[in-house]
């Protein structure tokens, strides 16, 4: 008989893992509580960017991940918006030069080619860059997606390979049985599995609280803003140094954790972030927020003075205390996996995710060490 | 952009001339762009960067934006809400990289 | 810049409200995205029935620029090309002004007025396709001709009242059609509820053009209708109105050529067989107007949707304050009516403000709410014949969430 297997959150990561799952023919079925893509894969960017990432076990995943990216749209047989148009980091002054110099070598050294390119090659590259750019960091590899897109196209693949797709179905709690989950509690109705993964995102900690398991996910918001739609402007993701810089800088204060971010749509329209901010699970914009992103951006491009903004919005990313996602089995009930926490990076993250989580579940050995990643590591963290 | 050379300015009347497209279009004072551009039998202000269709007005008063042109350079003005001025250069592409130093 | 009070929209209702409130000497700014204040009254002209035969016109222009000049003689600040982009709360304002960049404000009235509904017939998207209020618009404000041979879709109030006023104008206007079904106009081509709403409107307003309807509606309206409907055609001052035709298809390679026309049954299905091409090169489209509410969900005032009124509306008392301290509505916003109700509500929710500052008395107050009521009475355009259900249907709503909020409290 097929193993079954519940799924909770259809994000990114939860239709991933459905999606993987399935192709192992494994019979699923996913719980969503409002819809695909309705939490922070929703309104978020759209950035598989990897050249900032620091070396260690998150960037071989992201390497990893950003592989899968590139035949993701044959595989799963639909326009994605993938686009691998390289990246950028911004450098405005001489102190973030050697912020960003010391970045490089550190990546150089992992063997990630990311150069530093002078303005004049920058413009070459962007032209609409604003002249006080003195230099920037250039990386072809990264590149982007559409991320609503693809969570959906991960929930009609496995659909197709006859995953159920349950949505405006609250899980309220599991089913557990000697220590073992059974299944979950649903709009009121029992469901029965043999494993259950959790891919809640934000909403993780208080789904666990239920049966005493702590897991010590914050929302860190995001506010960006979005313009009319342009002629092609930007073919690239673009970050500015400052936000790195920043953080290195004593007496520096960003209270909202402002660095620029940004990228163009297929349809023209351009995302403008962010911000990182802890203010629990507020979503509304701040118009000093919005105004000291849109200072930056026209600061990094002039043009931008000129266009409109049409609307902003704010997503919340699932942060952990130490900037890695939580994988695996959760050793104190057996049959319960967790799949969540990947802050600023779900989206790169999501192909790789599915893949080693469904060959977790399926008892299969798996290519990562995922020791770093298991929730275990907070045990013995204060939280 | 083309620039091209600004129109003969008469003080005393109350006629302001500009260019639409490379064009000297001749209004009154107080005229929105897409008035005048209409009493001179000009309808199409632009083409949808879709599907290349033309487009015109739509409501007139600055609700649907189907009017956007580029007027000295910035990109999206709405013509049935920006006046005519003397010399003013209204064009159909959009052109960004106004404002670009 | 610090202020007293600030009212968005330099409509009928927003200016009425700002003179009322500068007279009892607070300091007051207005802002409005158009060019030039007056709102919706800058394309108004015709004859009202109401107003004395010698002197019967109507000139929106005219009234528009009388109240402007009012407003500024009594101190009041209007900021044109203007938008508010974030209210935030007790209040600050932030605005698209290049020099004045944030306003504080310690009462806001909202009088964004009304926009059009679209009405996507096929076709609708060609250049001379335009809507009916950019029709009255072009023709009464700014006195261009839209087009040289005209055909109206959409059958309503405002729809004729702007044929009859680009006939004036001398424009050929060939005929008034319904559109054709289709998911997103059902009610609009329908030719038995487009003819019982003007019935209804006709019935409550006494105007000249409508009493032509009015004539008709002596017996039980649904009788009049059928029987009505059995005639193809029915003219009003030479204007062909065809409430059994419609308009399928806007034709035209680079802009409007001619428009397809199908016969309609009398419940609005489309012949299929019967097919004719009308040449034109203007159509004008009349889909109704919509309560423009959008600033009032920026300071998120409680909405509710009251279709009789309109559609979707911020959730207000009869003395017009919504749910939000110190946010107060006014004009259209409220519910679609015409432009002396416009002035009578800007009035009226100035006078409220005013009594909750204690400046003045409750008799004032309610002296401008009835003048509300006599002004919708004396209105000769009337939009949603059961508006004054729909003024009803707001009253209970605010009572029950008035119930609701002190069980809370
Ligand atoms: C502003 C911003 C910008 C970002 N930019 C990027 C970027 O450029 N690149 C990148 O890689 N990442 C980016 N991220 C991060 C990325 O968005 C997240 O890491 C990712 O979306 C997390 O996906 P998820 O599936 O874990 O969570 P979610 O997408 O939030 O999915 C969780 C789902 O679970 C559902 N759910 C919750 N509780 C229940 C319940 N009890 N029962 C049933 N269903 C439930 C929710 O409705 C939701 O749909 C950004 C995030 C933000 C906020
Ligand atoms: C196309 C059309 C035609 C009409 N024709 C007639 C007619 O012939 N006769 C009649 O009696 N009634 C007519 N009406 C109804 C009309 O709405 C009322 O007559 C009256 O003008 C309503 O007054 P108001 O002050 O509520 O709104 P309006 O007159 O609509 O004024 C609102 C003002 O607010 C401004 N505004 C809106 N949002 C913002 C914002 N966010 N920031 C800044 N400014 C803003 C607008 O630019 C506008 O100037 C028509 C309405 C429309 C839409
Ligand atoms: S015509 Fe609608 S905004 Fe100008």
């Amino acid at each position: 008989m097929k193993q079954k297997v519940i799924v909770i959150g259809g994000g990114i990561i939860g239709t991933s893992i459905a999606y993987y799952l399935s192709k192992n023919e494994v019979d699923v079925t996913l719980f969503e509580s409002k819809d695909i893509a309705a939490g922070s894969s929703g309104s978020c960017d759209r950035a598989i960017m990897i050249q900032s990432k620091k070396p260690g076990p998150t960037l071989d995943l992201a390497l990893k991940s950003a592989e899968m990216y590139k035949t993701l749209e044959l595989e799963l047989e639909e326009d994605l918006e993938y686009r691998k148009g390289g990246g950028m980091i911004l450098i405005e002054n001489e102190f973030e030069l050697e912020v960003i110099q010391e970045m490089v070598e550190r990546q150089n050294q992992a063997g990630l080619d990311v150069s530093i390119i002078s303005g004049e090659d920058a413009r070459e590259k962007v032209p609409l860059l604003s002249k006080s750019i003195i230099a920037s960091t250039w990386w072809s590899e990264d590149a982007e997606i559409n991320p609503m897109g693809t969570a959906f196209a991960f929930a009609r693949a496995a659909q197709k390979r006859n995953a159920k797709m349950e949505l405006n179905y609250i899980v309220q709690g599991f089913l557990i049985e000697n220590g073992r989950v059974v299944g979950v509690k649903a709009n009121n109705e029992n469901f029965y599995a043999d494993g259950v993964v959790v891919c809640t995102g934000v909403w993780t900690k208080s789904l666990l609280q239920s049966i005493n398991i702590d897991v010590p996910i914050v929302p860190r918001k995001g506010e960006i803003l979005v313009t009319e739609r342009l002629p092609k402007v930007i073919d690239c993701n673009i970050l500015s140094g400052s936000y790195i810089a920043s953080k290195l800088q004593k007496g520096n204060d960003n209270p909202y954790g402002i660095g620029l971010a940004i990228g163009q749509t297929k349809s023209g329209t351009l995302l403008i972030g962010g911000s990182r901010e802890f203010v629990g699970f507020d979503s509304s914009t701040n118009s000093t927020v919005i105004r000291e992103i849109a200072k930056r951006a026209v600061q990094a491009f002039p043009f931008l003075k000129n266009v409109n903004l049409i609307r902003t919005f704010s997503g919340l990313r699932p942060f952990t205390p130490d900037n890695l996602p939580i994988l695996g089995e959760i050793p104190s009930v057996e049959g319960l996996f967790i799949a969540a926490g990947h802050e600023g990076d779900g989206i790169a993250l999501a192909p790789i995710t599915g893949k080693l989580m469904a060959e977790i579940i399926c008892g299969q050995n798996t290519d990562f060490d995922m020791e770093p990643f298991s929730i275990q590591r907070f045990a013995n963290m204060k939280i | 952009m083309k620039r091209k050379e600004i129109p003969y300015k008469d003080l005393k009347s109350d006629k302001v001339s500009f260019i639409f497209n490379d064009i000297t279009v001749t209004g009154v004072r107080g005229q929105p762009i897409a008035v005048a551009l209409m009493s001179n039998g000009i309808y199409t202000i632009r083409h949808c960067e879709v599907t290349g269709e033309p487009r015109g007005i739509y409501c007139g008063i600055g609700h649907c934006y189907e009017c956007r042109a580029t007027v000295n350079g910035i990109p999206s003005k709405r013509t049935c809400l920006t006046l005519i001025e003397e010399g003013m250069i209204v064009s159909s592409d959009t052109d960004i990289s106004y404002g670009a130093e | 810049m610090d202020v007293d009070v600030l009212i968005v929209g330099a409509g009928p209702a927003g200016i009425v409200s700002s003179i009322e409130l500068a007279k009892r000497g607070l300091k007051v700014v207005v802002i409005d995205e158009y060019y030039k204040p007056g709102g919706r009254l800058l394309g108004q002209l015709y004859e009202d029935p109401n107003l004395p035969k010698e002197n019967n016109l109507w000139d929106g222009k005219v009234i528009a620029s009388k109240l402007t000049e009012e407003a500024v003689a009594l101190g009041v600040t209007i900021l044109c090309e203007t938008t508010a982009w974030k209210i935030e709360e007790q209040f600050i304002v932030y605005i698209t002004d290049t020099t004045v960049k944030e306003i504080h404000t310690k009462a806001i009235i909202l009088a964004t007025g009304a926009i059009e509904k679209a009405l996507p017939v096929k076709g609708w998207t060609k250049v001379g396709a335009i809507s009916v209020g950019a029709a009255q618009t072009f023709t009464n404000l700014h006195n261009v001709k839209v087009g040289s041979n005209v055909v109206f879709v959409g059958i309503d109030p405002l729809s004729i009242s702007v044929a009859l006023e680009m006939k004036h104008a001398g424009i050929n206007v060939l005929g008034m059609f319904l559109p054709a079904p289709s998911m997103l106009v059902s009610e609009k081509s329908n030719p038995k509820i487009t003819l019982e709403t003007l019935a209804l409107a006709s019935n409550l307003a006494p105007n000249k053009l409508f009493r032509i309807f009015g004539k008709f509606v002596k017996g039980k309206i649904s009788n009049l209708v059928l029987s009505m409907l059995k005639f193809n055609l029915i003219k009003i001052n030479g204007i062909p109105i065809y409430l059994r035709k419609a308009v399928t298809e806007i034709n035209g390679k680079r802009k409007v050529e001619s428009v397809t026309i199908k016969k309609l049954s009398v419940k609005g299905q489309i012949n299929r067989d019967q097919e004719k091409t009308l040449y034109v090169n203007t159509v004008c489209l009349s889909g109704g107007l919509l309560p423009l509410v959008d600033s009032s969900q920026l300071v998120n005032c409680e909405m509710v949707d009251i279709p009789k009124l309109g559609g979707i509306v911020p959730l207000h008392n009869q003395f017009l304050k919504t749910t939000i301290d110190g946010v107060y509505v006014a004009g259209n916003i409220t519910g679609i009516e015409g432009a002396k109700v416009a002035m009578a509500q800007g009035k009226l929710a100035a006078l409220s403000l005013l009594y909750d500052l204690q400046l003045v008395e409750q008799d004032e107050v309610i002296e401008a709410f009835e003048s509300v009521e006599v002004a919708r009475i004396e209105s000769p355009l009337q939009f949603y014949p059961e508006i004054k259900i729909g003024r009803q249907i707001m009253k209970d709503k605010w009572e029950e969430f008035q119930g609701v909020r002190g069980v809370v409290n």
